[in-house]
């Protein structure tokens, strides 16, 4: 019997020292990442049987197992790539938003600036610095949005690059994992769970999930298979995927994520991949930075468009046609965007004027005006004398002049355009109102003074109500760029406010079960030092036994 | 619940440094007194307050080109007011001139005159504005505007617009004011025959509905004591009267004008009324400077001619006057703009105010919240990461 003590005595010692040490490694571990906390677990050591009945042989430790829930670390997992990948995108728009922040530095207070100087130029077109502060607002302009749509295209560029060293970090991952996939295998060969190997390789997998999303599959020898979200083997037992940033045959200006194994291989985009930074940069990249420079891109094309053509309607200080102003790039909206730029035009260049200028007869009478004179097409028939004279009695009147047309009669109707849309004549067109007496007359002919005109000045300063993008004037169709570019990146901060939320919220309820609390460990330790020094005792009784025995049997 | 201690003080750090960036960005919206710092923070108001941005822009230059006009247009009135005083002048050195006790020489002194005042309202016509164009400028000019012999207006008639669709006027029209006006008494004009002994007033409108506007030729006939008129319609070539008893005063109405022939005429006499053409005030002037030159200019034809020279220059007031009161007009309207811009921008910069500018009271209030709660956090911290088991056991 005293042997029987002696032993439950050990192995109680044993147990609580095999506790302790656990305990003390837990302690140890408070501090690392990843690291699930282990309970040594006992078991009684079973009984002998005799005729008295069963007698407890004491205790023994089965295991050291980790407080561990797969279902909470799989959600840890998931919650973790998709807060990667809404991080990574609010990251960059944030860097987008900023371009836009300061409304004095915006291209909207670059295009106000140069309509203002188009106004100050209709005011004086005489004026030789009112040109040149034109043509120099211009200039200003067209740097400002090409600067802007230099900078997204660098931003697109910068996400770009990043995908290279983030593919190198998920190849790194993957051969780690592989790694330590067969360590594991290896391990638990004996039947015992390998913990520590566990916790690092779970650890491995979380940082993969925050590169890109992955489906992990337990195998029954330990190992992990891991596949892309959208289902392409990622690693399958020895078997290891490669992932390169490579050029993209399509666009040489970015680069593509192509997935190989073994002789296989497959692009993956923003979809592919699913979640994590990797995906976050890609949809930054094809998505949120293309949608930017297309909305400059076509306020670029609108300006440089508009202004040119009221440009070609005009004529110079010399009474020359009018040149183009701007030179844009149309091939695609994001060319516009960066290529907008100012031909270098002299400041007696500025079209100010119209060929032409209608004047009213010097013996009118009536009560007869014309307004709205303007040049609609740009032709050398634009100057040829023309005459309006209305008969008697005045309700209609006797057009002649006309190119190539004897002198013609027309009904007048007060308020009404001269020829009637969309027709003009020699390129112009008016508008007649008022009661005529007959025989007032007009007499249409070359502008006398062109540099001192400034009728098309006003119509290029009026060009900043129409609607030259897409049917919003340039202001608006800024504006509209801005609350964009705004609600995208609040959106997608909210989106990363949410999941990072959620990926903590997971976390929390997987360090509830699996994290160490050290006053748990405090009281562990006192439990099993206690336990030791009670097992110690049960020694020392079998030891008082046995000494008895020996005394009473000393003769 | 277990509470893991790394993952306890990991998630209060997180917590309190998320207060810190919190603060960080009501710190920087106090700093600028701005609460949209950037597009993000309130998508809809920072498109909105772009758009009122731009509507100040705008309106600040069209409360420029309304400046210019008021401008160029008070430079108008002055010079008209100026022009109208100058024709006043003459129009009394005119009346002075048929005085019948003048000799030439008086005349001669009355001619000087003249010809000063004619000088001083070619300078008038061409008075330069404020900003390097001509008030009389027209629809656009960098010259003078009267120059040239014959003096001739240089620029297109018209006015040149400024401003959103051109709606303020920046010039005047200088042909309407200088130019062309009508001649005689703005309706027709009559002449009589080298030869007359008789002189023609130049009438006046006696019946608007009889008007026709052609030419008459007016022959006196009969015998001294026995005059008797007739008027041919030279335009249509019909005979309109024939052999009517000449009036005791002289006056007689021909399809609705209304002439006055003095002279007495003698029979042979012979007039023409006919439309009125135009001619310019500098001509006017010229005609009554060689008339009262004309040392050898007496009598009826006299009397004729001057008074050809005032109804010249009254038709110069009518038409200064005219441009006058027109540009008055367009004075008021542009003042009324400029008052309506500048409601208009109060208006919205009061609206971008409102969109982008932070409540002051509000952020230092949040601030302060902020803090308090984040030094709270940082102390419960402290108090609860200070107490372990561990330091209870010895």
């Amino acid at each position: 019997m005293a042997n029987a003590l002696l032993n439950i005595g050990s192995r109680a010692l044993a147990a609580a020292q095999g506790s302790l040490a656990t305990v003390s490694h837990n302690i140890a571990n408070v501090n690392t990442g990843g690291y699930s906390r282990q309970q040594a677990q006992l078991a009684t050591a079973g009984s002998q049987y005799t005729g008295a009945g069963f007698f407890g042989r004491g205790v023994d430790i089965t295991t050291v197992r980790r407080q561990y829930d797969q279902f909470l670390a799989a959600a840890v997992q998931s919650a973790g790539s998709a807060s990667a990948a809404d991080a990574a995108r609010a990251r960059a728009l944030e860097a987008l938003d900023g371009l836009f922040a300061d409304a004095e530095l915006g291209i909207g207070a670059s295009l106000d600036a140069f309509f203002s100087a188009a106004g100050d130029l209709a005011s004086r077109p005489a004026d030789l610095s009112a040109r040149q502060v034109f043509v120099a607002r211009a200039d200003q302009l067209a740097q400002r949005i090409t600067g802007i749509g230099r900078q997204v295209v660098a931003l697109g560029a910068e996400a770009d690059s990043r995908l290279a060293p983030e593919a190198v970090q998920v190849d790194n991952r993957l051969a780690e994992i592989a790694r330590l996939n067969a360590q594991v295998v290896l391990a638990q060969g004996s039947g015992q769970v390998a913990n520590d190997l566990l916790d690092q390789r779970d650890a491995a997998v979380q940082a993969l999930g925050a590169l890109l999303a992955v489906q992990v599959v337990q195998q029954d020898d330990g190992a992990l298979d891991l596949f892309t979200a959208g289902g392409a083997t990622l690693l399958v037992g020895q078997q290891r995927a490669t992932l390169e940033a490579v050029p993209d045959p399509d666009d040489a200006s970015k680069h593509g994520l192509r997935l190989t194994l073994g002789s296989v291989s497959q692009w993956l985009d923003a979809d592919a991949v699913g979640g994590g930074s990797l995906a976050g940069t890609l949809r930054f990249r094809d998505e949120d930075a293309p949608a930017v420079l297309e909305q400059v891109g076509r306020i670029a094309q609108g300006l440089a468009s508009a202004v040119n053509a009221q440009q070609a309607l005009g004529v110079d200080m010399d009474g020359q046609p009018g040149t183009p102003l701007f030179t844009v790039r149309t091939e695609s909206l994001a060319a516009s965007a960066t290529s907008l730029s100012v031909r270098p035009l002299s400041a007696r260049q500025v079209a100010t004027g119209y060929a032409a200028t209608v004047e009213a007869g010097e013996a009118n009478r009536g009560g007869v005006r014309a307004s709205g004179f303007a040049v609609v097409r740009a032709a050398a028939a634009n100057t040829l004398p023309v005459t309006i004279t209305f008969s008697d009695p005045p309700d209609r009147f006797t057009v002649s002049g006309v190119n190539g047309l004897p002198p013609f009669t027309v009904p007048y109707a007060s308020g009404q355009r001269i020829p009637a849309a969309p027709a003009d004549y020699n390129g112009w067109t008016l508008t007649l109102q008022g009661e005529p007496v007959a025989g007032d007359s007009f007499s249409i002919g070359a502008t006398k003074a062109p540099g001192a005109d400034n009728r098309n000045a006003l119509a290029l300063a009026a060009l900043a109500d129409d609607g030259l993008a897409g049917g919003a004037t340039l202001n608006e169709s800024y504006a509209a760029l801005l609350g964009d570019v705004g609600s995208r990146t609040q959106a997608t901060q909210a989106a990363a406010d949410v999941s990072a939320r959620l990926h903590d919220e997971s976390v929390a309820r997987q360090q509830a079960v699996s994290g160490v609390n050290l006053d748990e460990e405090a009281a562990d330790l006192l439990r099993f030092q206690q336990a030791y020094q009670a097992s110690a005792r049960i020694i020392q009784a079998s030891q008082s036994l046995f000494e008895s025995l020996l005394s009473a049997t000393a003769r | 619940m277990r509470v893991p201690s790394l993952h306890h003080s990991q998630a209060t750090l997180q917590a309190l440094q998320k207060r810190e960036s919190e603060q960080a960005k009501l710190q920087s919206q106090i700093a600028s007194g701005l609460r949209v710092l950037s597009p993000s923070d309130d998508p809809v108001a920072a498109a909105q307050g772009e758009l009122a941005r731009s509507r100040l822009a705008r309106l600040a230059q069209d409360q420029r080109a309304a400046q210019l006009a008021r401008g160029t247009l008070s430079a108008a009135d002055g010079a008209l007011a100026q022009g109208v005083d100058l024709l006043h002048s003459a129009r009394e050195a005119l009346v002075a001139a048929g005085n019948g006790g003048f000799t030439a020489d008086d005349r001669a002194k009355l001619a000087l005159q003249l010809r000063a005042t004619r000088e001083q309202l070619l300078a008038v016509a061409n008075t330069p504005d404020a900003a390097g164009g001509y008030v009389f400028g027209g629809q656009g000019l960098a010259t003078a505007p009267f120059a040239g012999t014959p003096l001739a207006y240089a620029a297109a008639a018209g006015t040149q617009q400024v401003g959103q669709d051109g709606r303020f006027t920046s010039t005047v029209d200088g042909r309407a004011a200088f130019l062309a006006l009508p001649q005689g008494n703005g309706v027709f004009v009559t002449a009589s025959d080298p030869g007359n002994t008789g002189w023609i007033g130049a009438g006046s409108v006696s019946d608007a509905t009889l008007l026709t506007g052609h030419a008459y030729a007016l022959s006196v006939g009969g015998s001294p004591g026995a005059l008797t008129w007739s008027v041919v319609d030279t335009t249509a070539g019909t005979a309109v009267a024939a052999g009517q008893p000449w009036p005791a005063d002289g006056t007689l109405d021909i399809a609705g004008q209304r002439v006055q022939v003095g002279g007495p005429p003698a029979p042979g006499d012979r007039f023409t009324l006919g439309p009125a053409g135009r001619q310019d005030i500098f001509t006017t002037l010229d005609d009554a400077v060689a008339l009262l030159e004309d040392r050898g200019a007496a009598g009826g034809a006299y009397q004729e001619r001057l008074q050809r020279a005032q109804v010249g220059v009254d038709r110069g007031l009518d038409a200064m006057l005219h441009a006058r009161s027109t540009a008055g007009e367009r004075l008021r309207f542009v003042e009324d703009a400029l008052a309506c811009g500048e409601q208009q921008e109060i208006a919205a910069s009061g609206r971008r105010s409102d969109l982008q500018d932070l409540d002051l009271a509000r952020g230092i209030s949040s601030l302060q919240a902020s803090q308090t709660a984040y030094e709270a956090a940082l102390k419960s911290y402290a108090a609860i990461g200070k107490s372990s088991l561990f330091d209870l056991i010895s």
